[in-house]
């Protein structure tokens, strides 16, 4: 009873410890969860539904040399606003080529590796798919990446780009490694 | 016993007042240091897939922790502090000796930046005084009987002595 009363006494001292604790540490784990970009791979996906975290950590199993770090973000948190640059984009046909027709300069062209169905434009590749809507088969589909409605098949393609800002892609401005590269490599070979 | 002058504060109190003080400080800034650590720990093995976890675990141990210390703080070394300075206060002051029915007051005060106290009215023949006494040390004066010689420093009851 006399604890109780002590600290109904002191409650707003108790009440202030708990939200700096919370805010203080929770400060320290977005610090220590992140790396610089040259260490960090990051990876939007544009899809119905993704489980990043899970994602995140299934790509992080095989981490290219280098990084310490692979963030998987909803294509959304890109639009409202955050300044973070992503390396690989996952988006559907029709978005990629809104985006050529648009900003062509932010997409990377690539060669397109064996095995592997390009998106051409203007007579370059810029994108490879990641989920075909003819077979409605997709890399980590229903895993990690839903890309279409439960009750509605996806009509579109997707495809996984590279924004031409990222630094790890070799042939990019400033690159410092082709880590992104392997990832993309990794996150194609999800099982479908 | 009548005629033998019973202090407040006996040395062996304040002896005993100061080593509660002293173990208490020892005690918090062991479970400080082991929260912490604990804390820093838990930040450290932390990775993509146990982040979320380890982050509520960690904020869990530093709120709980800190409210223990806290609690500690405030109510084990301030609280002890506080008394201690009121009592070398007192027992270092200049004693006057009132001598009347004394009659202790149930309330209890809180004084601003010091203990909680209790108003004791004596009763002589010239009228009615009042002070003040610890709450903490009230019960024994009041148990002490109601023909007093109340001993006051600063305005305190610092000791008494029952009248034959």
């Amino acid at each position: 009873m006399k604890i109780l009363k002590n600290i109904m006494s002191q409650f707003h001292t108790f009440l202030l410890w708990a939200l700096a604790s919370v805010l203080l540490w929770g400060w320290i784990y977005t610090l220590v969860n992140d790396a610089p970009r040259e260490k960090k791979v990051t990876v939007f996906i544009n899809a119905v539904a993704i489980d990043d975290h899970a994602l995140a950590v299934r790509l992080e199993e095989h981490l290219p040399d280098g990084i310490r770090k692979i963030k998987v973000h909803d294509f959304e948190y890109q639009m409202i606003g955050s300044d973070v640059k992503g390396d690989i984009y996952v988006v559907r046909a029709s978005q990629l080529e809104q985006m050529l027709r648009e900003k062509p300069e932010a997409v990377l062209p690539i060669t397109v590796p064996e095995g592997c169905i390009g998106y051409d434009y203007g007579g370059s590749c810029y994108g490879l798919r990641i989920f075909d809507a003819a077979s409605q088969t997709g890399a980590g589909a229903g895993k990690y990446i839903w890309y279409a409605y439960l009750d509605e098949p996806q009509k579109e393609d997707y495809y996984l780009c590279f924004g031409t800002e990222t630094v790890h892609v070799l042939g990019a401005d400033g690159a410092v490694d082709n880590a992104a590269w392997e990832v993309a490599m990794e996150l194609l070979s999800l099982e479908k | 016993m009548p005629g033998q002058i019973v202090s407040l504060y006996p040395p062996e109190r304040l002896r005993q007042l100061k080593r509660k003080i002293k173990a208490l400080r020892i005690l918090l800034w062991l479970l400080a240091a082991a929260a912490l650590t604990a804390c820093v720990v838990l930040t450290c093995c932390a990775n993509t897939a146990n982040s979320s976890v380890m982050m509520l675990w960690t904020m869990g141990i530093s709120t709980v922790a800190g409210w223990i210390v806290l609690y500690l703080a405030i109510f084990g070394v301030g609280e002890g502090k506080k008394e201690l300075a009121h009592a070398s206060h007192l027992v270092e002051g200049e004693q006057q000796a009132v001598t009347g029915t004394v009659l202790v007051d149930p309330c209890r005060m809180r004084l601003r930046k010091s203990i909680s106290v209790r108003k004791v009215f004596v009763r002589t023949p010239e009228g009615e005084q009042s002070f003040l006494v610890n709450a903490a040390r009230a019960e024994e004066l009041r148990r002490a009987g109601e023909r007093l010689t109340v001993y006051v420093s600063h305005g305190y009851v610092a000791a008494y002595e029952v009248c034959p």
